[in-house]
Order: C-alpha cells, then structure tokens, then sequence
C-alpha cells in the first residue's frame, strides 16, 4: 500500500465515508471492494480519481483509514417504539380492510334504497343483467393480474425511494393493461360470434361495461398504490348519485346511466391516482426515473404476482361462471349458455357480508405480521434465533384464534341480516330469500367465504415474504380444485351446486397456505432474509 | 341466406372433422412416414371415433360431455401420446412447455424472437416443400385426380343439403332427437331403448366444439359421410391394386353412381312381392314407367341418397373396407399399427352402427379362407386378431349396457320381436326371424321375396371377379391374395342381393346389402381396370399402353354420360323432397335465428318436433287443432310468438301413429281452414315465410296478451 498525495487522500475519506456508512462496519477489503463497485466505481476512476492502482487498492485505504478511526461510524440503534392503543390500531386496520369492501356495501345499498347501482340496477330484467354480470366478471378477471402487477411493482420502487420509477412503472403497466384489455375484446368479439353466448345486442352491452370496469378496476389499483382509497367512496358516491340524477331526473335508460357514472368514476379515480403519482415523483420519495426496466424484465419481475392477481379473481368468479352456464335444475329457461340466476346471485351478494366484515381482520393481521417482523429480527441474536421463531408462531396461533372468533361472528351476523332484509317490503326478494337455492348457496358460500379469508390471511404473510411462488402453487390447486368440483356437482346434480367448488377450494387453499406458512415460519430467519 | 348458413356449416364440419382427426393425432402421434396421408386419416378416424364413444359414454352419465370436457381430452390425448413419444412423464412435459411458453414469450417482448418473420419463414419453407414434393409430373397429375374425385364426390353429395333444409330422409329426424337426448344427459331413449350412439358421440363433438347448427349439422354431415366413404373405396381400391389409377377409378365409379334412368342398366331394379311373374313385368318396364309404388326398387339411387343424408349405417360403412385392409397388412407386416388400425375401426363401427359388423366379420372370414388358400397366413397372428376383434367389438358395444338399466326405467320387454329393438333387428337380420319364430305382429322381411335384376353389368362384373380369381393362382407374390379377396368378397354380397330371390338364408336385409356390394363392385372395377393393363404391358407393341388408356378413358367419357342430372324431377323429387319440405325446416331455422329461445310456438304436423327441442315449443297440428279455438282473443299458448306451418302441397310422407286419425292432408286442410278463421277475427297474423309447398303463418301478440295467454294457461 502507497501513501497518497492530500488531494486523493481527501477523495478517498469522502468516498470511504460514503461506504461506511451503507455497509456499516466492514468486514474485509472484499466488502468495501464490492461497495465501490456498487456506487460505480471502476478501476479507471481509482486510478485517477484516488490514486490507486486498482479498487481493492482503494479498498485497502478505507480499510485502513477505518481501523484508524478516521471514519465516522454510528450503530444504528433500536427503532422507537410508538406507543398506540391495541384497540385504536386495530380500528384503524380494520376500517383500512373494509374500505376494499365498502364500494360493495354502498352499491348495495343505494340498489335497495333508490334502485340504482354503478353497474347495474334492481329492475333490470335479466336478458341485460346476464350481460352486465358478464362484463363484470370478465372485466375483473382480466384485470386483476394487471391490477396486482401495477401495485407490486409500484410499491417496490416507492419502498427504494424511487418516486419517479413508481410512477412511470404504475403508469407504463397501467397503459399495457388498458390495451390489453381492449385488444382481449376483438377475441371475445369472434368467440361470441362463432359461440352465440350471447346475442350482439347483449353483446355489445357486455363489452361496454366491460370495457368501463376494466378502467375502473386497474384505476383503482393506481388509488390504492398511492394510499388514496378513503377516495374510493367519495368518487363511488358523486358517480352512483350520477347514475341515480341521470336515470330519475333525465329518465335515462339504464344502461346509458351506467355508463355515465362508470365514464365520471373512470375520469376521477384516474385523476385520483395521477395525482398521488406525480406527487410522489416530484418529492416524497425522491428522485424521477433513471434507467427505466425494460418490457421484458418489467414482465419478468411482475409474472407472478401477475398470475396471483389472474388466479384470485378466477376462484372468486368461478362457481358464478359455473352457475350461470350450467342448465340442471334450473328454476327458469336460460336460453343462452350465460344466462344469470338472480337467486343464485342473491346468495352469494348476502353471503359476501362475511367478506366485508372479516377483511378488515386480515388486515390488521397482515399489517401486524409486517410491521413485527424488522423490529423483531433486530432484536433477535444470529445464535439465539429460536425465541425469533417462538414469538411468530405465537403470533400466528393468535392471529388464527381471533379470525376463527371473527369468523363465527360474522357467519352469525350474516344470519342476522338475512333475516332482517325478510321483513324488507320486497315481494320478490322474500320470494328469492324463501327459495331453497338461495339458502343453500347463502350458507355454503358464507362458510366457504370465511373458510377463504383464513386462507389469505396466510396467503398475505406469504406475500408480505415475497413466496409469491407458493401463493401461486395454492391458489392454482384451489382453481383447480373449484373448477373441477364445482363443474362436475353443477352439470350433474344441481347448477347451484357450483358453490361447494368454492368450499373444496377454499379448503384446498386454506390447507396448502396454512401448511406453506407453517413451513415458512419454521425458518422464518432464512425466508426474512431472503425476501429482501 | 340459406346458401350463407349452408356455406358456414360446411366449414364448421370439415374444420371439426380436421381438429378431431387430422390436428390432435398429429399433435398427438409421431408421424408414420410408411402409411399414406389416406391410410393414416382412416386409422385416426376408426380410433378417434371409438375414443370420443366412450368418453361421451362416460361424461353424458353425468351430464359432464361440453366443449370444456371435450378439449381437456384432446389435450390430455395430445399430452399423454408426447410424453410416451419423448419417454418423460407427462407432468415433466407440461412443466417443460411451460417454461419454454414462458421464455418464447420474454423473447418475444424482448424483440429476439420475430414472429412475422418466422411465420414468413414457415410459409416460404412450406411453399418450397410443397413445390419439391409435386415437382413430379406423375405426383401432380394423381394429386389433381385425388382432387377431382373428392370434388365431383363432394358436388354430387352436397346438392341434396344445398337444395333444401329438409333432413333428406326420415330416420335422419330420429337421429337428430337422440342427438337432443343425448344433450340432456339421457343415453336410452325412453321409447325406443338402448341404441348404439357412435355417430351421435361425433355430432355432438362437433356441435360443441364450433357450435354448429344442430339442424345444419344433421342436414349435411352426411354428404361428409358420402364423401369419405368414396375415399374409403378409393383407397381401397389403390391399396388393393397397388395403383393409384385403380384408386381414382374406382372413385370416380362409386362418386358418380346415382342411380336413376341412365344408370339403371348397373343394378337393376328390386321388387318386394311374391308374384314372380309381377316381379318380371316390373323388370322389365321403362325406368320412369314404373310405378312409384313399387317403392325403392332403384337400389343404386337409395345408395346414393342414403351417401347424402346423415345414417349412421352409412358413417360405420365408410370404415368398413379400412378395417378389411388394416387386418390384410397385419398378417403381412404383423406391425402393432396396423393391428390398432383394425381394432379402432371395428370398435368404432359397432359403437356406430351394429349391423355393419356382420358384413365387416364376413370380410374378415373372406380374408382367412384366402390367406388359407394361398397359404399366406403368418403363424401366430390369428390367435392375436382374433382376440383384439372380440375385444373391439366388445369394446365397441358398450351401449348395450344400456339393456340393463333401461327395464328398470321403465322400459319394455326388450326380448320380445314386438318391442322397437326386437322389430328392428328381425328387419336387419332377416334370418334371425326364422331363427327364433317371432308371434304376430313382428316386423319382418322375411315372408316377402325381393326380385333383383341380373343386369348384364352385373353379369360382366361376376367375369371380372372370376378371372382376378383365377389371376391370382398365377401370381406368387402377396397381391395374389388381394385379387382373390375382392373377387370372393363382390361374389359373397352378391349372392346375398339375390339370397331372397333365390330362396337362401337371407343375412342381412337386401337395402342394406347393396351398399357395400356397390362399393365392392366398384372397387372390384379398380382393381380388374389395372390388371387388364398390366396384361396389356406384355403384349410387344409400342401402340398397346396408350391404346389402352385411350379404351379406359373412352369408357369413362361413357360411363360419364350416364350419370344423370341430379335436377331432373325423378331423381329431385326422390332425394330433396323425400321427407318432408325444405320450407318447413327452413322456417325453423330463421325463426330459430330471429327470436330469442323460448319466446316462440311452432305448430306443425310433426316432422319439426326434434328441431325445436331446446329452442321453442312444438305443438303437433292434430293436438293444436282440438285445443285451440281460432276465435279466442287470445290462444293460451304463453308465448309471444307462434307460428303454423301449412302444407299448401300435403307432403306424402304420413307418421304411423296419427294417420289412423287423419290423414296428413285431411290435417293441412283442417289447419288451412283454422288459420283463416283466425284471420277474420284477429289483425296479428302475417306470413312469415312462403315457397310453392309451404306458407308458414306468423301470430305476433303484445306482452299483455302473452300474459293473458299465461294465465289463462294455467287455469
């Protein structure tokens, strides 16, 4: 090792400092080495720039300069610990899952008390409500793996501080999402013409609505990647008020109300989310985009949470797709291959009511999970880790007793709301709740919704450990599972049998999670590790 | 608009037709270079229908046979045929796939992979391909025959569905309400019993994987049948002669016998009576002096019509000669191919239509006598085809199942020659009727003899097949035993055309006979053409080949003079409006086209009944007619839309259990006569189609009325 002239002396303290303090106290050249090369330095630069021959030369002064002490070094210490009240943080994770839930709960709501929801309304006659359940659901599942990708991706890069790439990254998946979606309707176009799902007429109602809840759902996922989504409500509101002025005021026809609230909801969710990303690229999190990924690794990093997004609302869907294609015992003529139940329907809408009161739940449970883990693992010794992995099988035996005490009493307030919503003045509502199909598929999708959110309850901590792969594996078993049982009971029993595909899935799911995220809490240190 | 939706169905078929036995074996299969593109399409086509038999066997028990099911087996046969080709499990192959699925797509985005420019390269090699492999003169000119002799097939066969939406034969309506039941799940119709359910399997495939037209579907699946089945003859023939000139031929032969005037001079005329001497002066008479009640006494032009209908008899024939010629290359090459080939087509035939194994296990008896006589028969082979024939044909007979279940479903005594199934097989099987001595009242064909013509053709055809007989002592090699095999086989059917004439033990009933006697005679033709020329080859004159090409093309240019028009009246009004008029079928289809399903009524005499299952509602004319007074308000039929269907032309096509009642044009008076007393009361009738036979009446009501029409109903 040489002695340095003043000039490269005072570079290499500078950019030692630099080192030191991303790599904390070092543990050889080789390290240092390896950190120089990752600020950009090549061996050019330590020799014109230092005065080294070469980087691990450079690496050597550091080295030296830090035995001397002449680095400053400070142990980064515990994190503070922010007092809050159990019950308050709970409220405020509880009330952060409902707002997933909540647009439901207000369609819902506005539907019985003025008639009108976003999409659709309650006197619709089922020729076009056959066609506006299959927009949604189409529109859903195409974009949910989309919707996934955007906000995954979107928060990697927010999480690194890097505003700017959030932004482009939300907006540039955001764009091949809508083109996707809008390219995937010249296929659907063909099927239905060689197919005859539906007649042309319905057809292109479908696809209109399919076309707006697509916008709607992927600008949602910008709301919701930048924290916005108390916004949600107010936008459903404006829009569903919309819909109601334009159906009651201007005595428009449903369908043109519709598309007049889902056209505002479009242009002020999106607007919505623009804005928190533009606001994250001008500050907060920093800098503007550098050296964007290409198509390809874009495509490459978000695959699988990508297929996650595509899988979770194809189980969510699928024993309703099953139901309204299949022909046994059905109460009415379907006099094409989709052709929606409404007391099929009504069963499942009611049973939902154990989603929206159990998703908040989940919620604080995942948020929980996350927030435990780096102050836990600070504090655990790297030869003492078994009190690291006590602590989070503790907590996960908590968290699974409070969700099963939740789930019990959600399964018995929906019982309760049943037999409230009886007494509503609605002849043809009693009608439905009185039908044995609408009690049956109430209480198996009820069961099967809670048995569901036990499962991703798990699934989410796999998530929130980045096993996108095994949550992949477990709910591509339960689709599986959902489809081939729910199809073989619908098409040979009863078509309202397609739900107890959604039990057996929802059970094959909760098994595999549960079985996943035990293994992964039993070497919690190496999955911690690994994740980040 | 019909030749629209004609054209569409015509493509939905073949597309199916080459999903189901072109594109999944050879996706599934590795490609068996020895066997020509006909041999292997026969092999997937006997195989493939055996296959989709018992899948739909399995899945309709529960309800579970639909495009999804249908595809996930295709896949899983794609699947399972790769991994035992590439020796890996097929969980590794998916897994595989997938990944390569995946890195082809990265590559994609990526802009490594151009697929434009691989898809021009693909097209550019195939081009070059192509063009290498017909550089040959001689490939081009038997490519262009091949071509020629499907196409003049097609034509001919085609016709009858272009020209009209009706069915083109009366079993055809039955075939089309199986298909419905199937649909629904139920595999024995309660009526009539256990049936094999073959070639309703297919249909239905081919129904849910392109969704064609059901009625469509039914109206010209059987011209593909005719068409096929002239390949199957050709192919025959080429096989059998070794000589793609006996092939095109012989095609050309069977594709162009229609029967009628012209062509009454190959097969005669068949006469069912007792009275000899009526028999002669029927034979004896002008073709159009006949008369018409002598019934189908034109063989040739039943054959035909039957070639272009949808019969299941005619879909298991077009499998017939494929499975003799599997079973002959077996015992030469005693390859496993060819073994499967035999077994997949004589399963699939039983599973199609069970009267065709007999002729089929006559063939394969022809084939033992004489690999016998030429002492040509491999040891150890007939222990092996003996085996796998009774397998294929248990195999293939799985629907009989059917008899177990179906008393304890109600149905009846299925012992008895009075039940559906006990008529029908004494009428196949007439000498079963002597075997077990049916009580009266059984149908049977038997007491009543059939007199058929010994036309000079015929007679030339008998020396053709004595002198390939006595050809094939003289050779030594392998084809001795096919000219002795086609000349016994065309000797054996043809002594069962005239068993009932000449008092013998009639096999199988004489209708069903002339089929595959026709398509042994033509191949018999084939096969003598190119022998005679290979006798020719040895006469030392330059000037002897193409004379005798010059004889063999004259005698086509003559042969081909005779074939008659296919719209001249005798022959149109026998295989277009043979059972019922195409107006009526074509009202179903646009009214099935225009108006959402279930919102409609139809009221017909009957034959409509099976088109409208699933789509409308169908009201017998007889049952409308007692139940409906024209002068109501409103007819309590609750749907907003009804149609009538009258036969200005009563058709003479009667159904047995109404016409003790009425007659069938007692019943279009009667209708006639309503419809205008509707009319003097009513302003919500207009004619919603109208051709020379049929005017179709169209009643339109409002929503209050179809309520009305509701309530009213259910008092």
């Amino acid at each position: 090792m040489t002695v340095l002239p003043v000039t490269h002396n005072a570079a290499i303290q500078q950019i030692g400092q630099t080192v030191i303090h991303r790599v904390g106290i070092p543990k050889d050249r080789w390290e240092i080495t390896a950190q120089l090369e990752v600020l950009g330095y090549r061996d050019i630069d330590a020799r014109e720039r230092l005065g080294c021959r070469d980087l691990f030369e450079a690496a050597d002064h550091i080295l030296a300069l830090f035995h001397a002490g002449e680095l400053g070094f400070v142990p980064e210490g515990e994190d503070p610990v922010r007092r809050i009240n159990p019950v308050l943080l709970f409220l405020r994770h509880y009330l952060a899952g409902l707002m997933f839930s909540l647009p439901m709960v207000l369609q819902g709501v506005t539907m019985l008390l003025w008639g009108y929801g976003l999409w659709g309304a309650i006197d619709l006659d089922v020729r076009t409500g056959s066609a506006i359940a299959l927009g949604f659901i189409a529109s859903y599942i195409v974009t949910s793996g989309f919707a996934w990708a955007v906000v995954s991706r979107g928060l990697f890069y927010f999480y690194q501080k890097e505003g700017g790439l959030a932004r482009w990254s939300a907006l540039r998946m955001w764009w091949i999402s809508v083109r996707a979606a809008v390219v995937l309707a010249g296929p659907a176009l063909l099927f239905n013409l060689i197919y005859r799902v539906l007649p042309m007429d319905l057809f292109f109602i479908a696809l209109a609505y399919y076309l707006m809840l697509a916008l709607f759902w992927l600008n949602w996922s910008l709301v919701y990647l930048v924290g916005k989504t108390h916004w949600m409500l107010a936008v459903l509101s404006v829009s569903i008020a919309a819909v109601i002025a334009a159906a009651r005021i201007l005595g428009w026809p449903v369908v043109a109300s519709n598309m007049i609230g889902l056209l505002l909801a479009d242009t002020l969710t999106f607007g919505v989310g623009l804005l928190g990303l533009n606001k994250w690229a001008r500050n907060g999190s920093g800098k503007p985009e550098v050296n964007p990924p290409r198509f390809t690794v874009l495509v490459y990093t978000t695959a699988q949470v990508f297929l996650y997004g595509l899988l979770y609302s194809v189980f969510i869907f699928t024993d309703r797709i099953l139901a309204w294609t299949g022909m046994r015992g059905r109460e009415d003529f379907p006099p094409y291959p989709f052709w929606l139940n409404a007391r099929y329907e009504l069963g499942m809408d009611l049973a939902l009511i154990v989603v929206v009161l159990l998703a908040g739940v989940v919620e604080y449970s995942t948020h929980q999970f996350s927030a435990r883990l780096v102050p836990s693992q600070k504090r655990a010794k790297s030869a003492a880790l078994q009190p690291f992995l006590d602590e989070f099988r503790r907590f996960y035996r908590r968290h699974t007793a409070v969700l099963c005490i939740c789930a019990v009493v959600a399964l018995v307030s929906a019982a309760a709301a049943i037999r409230a919503l009886g007494h509503f003045p609605d002849p043809r509502l009693q009608e439905s709740l009185a039908s044995s199909t609408t009690v049956r598929v109430f209480w198996v999708a009820a069961i099967s919704y809670a048995i569901f959110l036990f499962a991703l309850q798990r699934v989410l901590m796999l998530m929130t450990l980045s096993r996108a792969d095994l949550a992949v594996h477990a709910i591509a078993t339960a689709v599986l599972t959902n489809i081939v049982v729910g199809f073989i009971i619908s098409r040979s029993i009863h078509y309202s049998g397609s739900v107890f595909g959604l039990l057996a899935g929802s059970i094959a799911l909760a098994v595999l999670a549960h079985r996943n995220l035990r293994r992964v809490l039993g070497e919690l240190d190496y999955y911690y590790y690994a994740a980040y | 608009m019909y030749w629209l939706m004609s054209i569409d169905t015509v493509i939905r078929i073949a597309f199916a037709m080459t999903f189901f036995f072109v594109i999944v074996p050879a996706l599934a299969l590795s490609r068996r270079e020895t066997a020509t593109v006909l041999e292997r399409f026969f092999w997937n086509f006997g195989v493939g229908i055996i296959l989709i038999t018992l899948v739909g066997q399995i899945f309709t028990l529960a309800n579970l046979f639909s495009i999804v099911t249908l595809l996930l087996t295709a896949g899983v046969i794609i699947l399972l045929g790769r991994s035992a080709d590439r020796g890996v499990p097929p969980w590794t192959l998916v897994k595989q796939s997938s990944e390569t699925a995946f890195l082809a797509v990265l590559n994609i985005f990526d802009g490594r992979v151009n697929v434009r420019r691989r898809i021009r390269r693909r097209y550019r090699r195939t081009i070059a391909a192509l063009r290498q492999k017909t550089d040959s003169r001689a490939v081009r000119l038997q490519l262009a025959g091949w071509i020629g002799v499907v196409g003049v097939a097609g034509g001919l066969r085609l016709y009858r569905p272009f020209a009209s939406a009706n069915l083109g034969f009366s079993d055809t309506y039955v075939h089309l309400y199986l298909l419905k039941l199937l649909e629904e799940g139920r595999q024995v119709d309660p009526q009539w019993g256990p049936y094999p359910r073959g070639m309703h399997f297919l249909l239905m495939s081919i129904h849910h994987l392109t969704n064609v037209d059901q009625i469509l579907l039914m109206n010209f699946f059987g011209a593909f049948v005719g068409v096929l089945m002239t390949l199957a003859v050709a192919d025959t023939a080429r096989r059998l002669s070794r000589s793609v000139v006996a092939g095109l031929v012989a095609g050309f032969l069977f594709a162009t016998l229609i029967g009628g005037a012209s062509q009454y001079f190959v097969m005669g005329g068949a006469f069912a009576t007792n009275d000899a001497s009526l028999a002669t002066s029927l034979a004896g008479l002008p073709y159009a002096e006949v008369p018409r009640a002598a019934g189908e006494f034109d063989f040739a032009l039943t054959d035909f019509q039957r070639q272009t209908s949808t019969l299941s008899q005619e879909l298991a024939i077009v499998l017939l000669f494929p499975a003799a010629m599997f079973l002959i290359n077996f015992f030469r090459s005693r390859e496993r191919w060819d073994l499967i080939g035999f077994a997949g087509c004589t399963a699939a035939i039983a599973a199609v239509h069970s009267g065709v194994v007999f002729p089929l296990i006559l063939m394969c008896a022809v084939i033992l006598l004489v690999l016998m006589i030429h002492r040509s028969l491999t040891p150890g082979t007939l222990r092996r085809v003996l085996l796998t024939g009774t397998v294929a044909v248990l195999i293939g007979s799985t629907w009989i199942l059917g008899f177990i279940v179906y008393p304890y479903a109600g149905g009846k005594n299925l012992t008895s020659p009075q039940s559906s199934v006990g008529g029908t097989v004494l009428y196949y099987f007439p000498f079963v009727g002597k075997l077990i001595r049916p009580e009266g009242g059984a149908v049977t064909t038997d007491d009543t003899r059939v007199f058929v013509t010994l036309t000079p053709f015929l007679i030339a055809c008998i020396v053709l097949a004595i002198a390939l007989a006595v050809v094939s002592f003289r050779n030594r090699d392998n084809h001795r035993v096919n000219l002795l095999w086609i000349s016994l086989l065309f000797v054996m059917f043809l002594i069962g055309h005239f068993a009932s004439m000449l008092r013998l033990p009639q096999i199988v009933e004489q209708r069903r006979n002339s089929q595959w006697l026709i398509m042994s005679m033509t191949i018999l033709i084939g096969v003598a053409i190119v022998e005679i020329g290979s006798f020719v080859r040895f006469i030392p004159t330059r000037r002897a080949v193409p004379a005798a090409a010059s004889v063999l093309s004259l005698l086509l240019i003559l042969w081909t003079i005779r074939v008659p028009r296919l719209t001249d009246p005798l022959i149109h009004d026998r295989i277009v409006n043979y059972s019922g008029w195409g107006g009526s079928a074509l009202a179903v289809l646009n009214i099935e086209r225009r108006f959402d399903p279930y919102t409609w009524t139809l009221v017909s005499y009957g034959q409509e009944f099976p088109m409208v299952l699933r789509r409308g509602f169908h009201l017998p004319a007889a049952d409308f007619l007692d139940r409906y007074d024209p002068t109501l308000p409103v007819i309590p039929i609750p749907t907003p839309q009804i149609f009538v269907i009258v036969e200005k032309t009563p058709h003479p096509f009667q159904i047995n259990t109404w016409s003790e009642k009425f007659s069938r044009a007692e019943l279009e008076q009667r209708l006639q006569t309503w419809i205008h007393l509707y009319q003097a009361t009513h302003r919500n009738l207009r004619v919603f189609l109208e051709d020379k036979n049929v005017r179709v009446y169209q009643i339109e009501r409002t929503p209050e009325e179809v309520e009305r029409a509701s309530r009213e109903a259910r008092q």
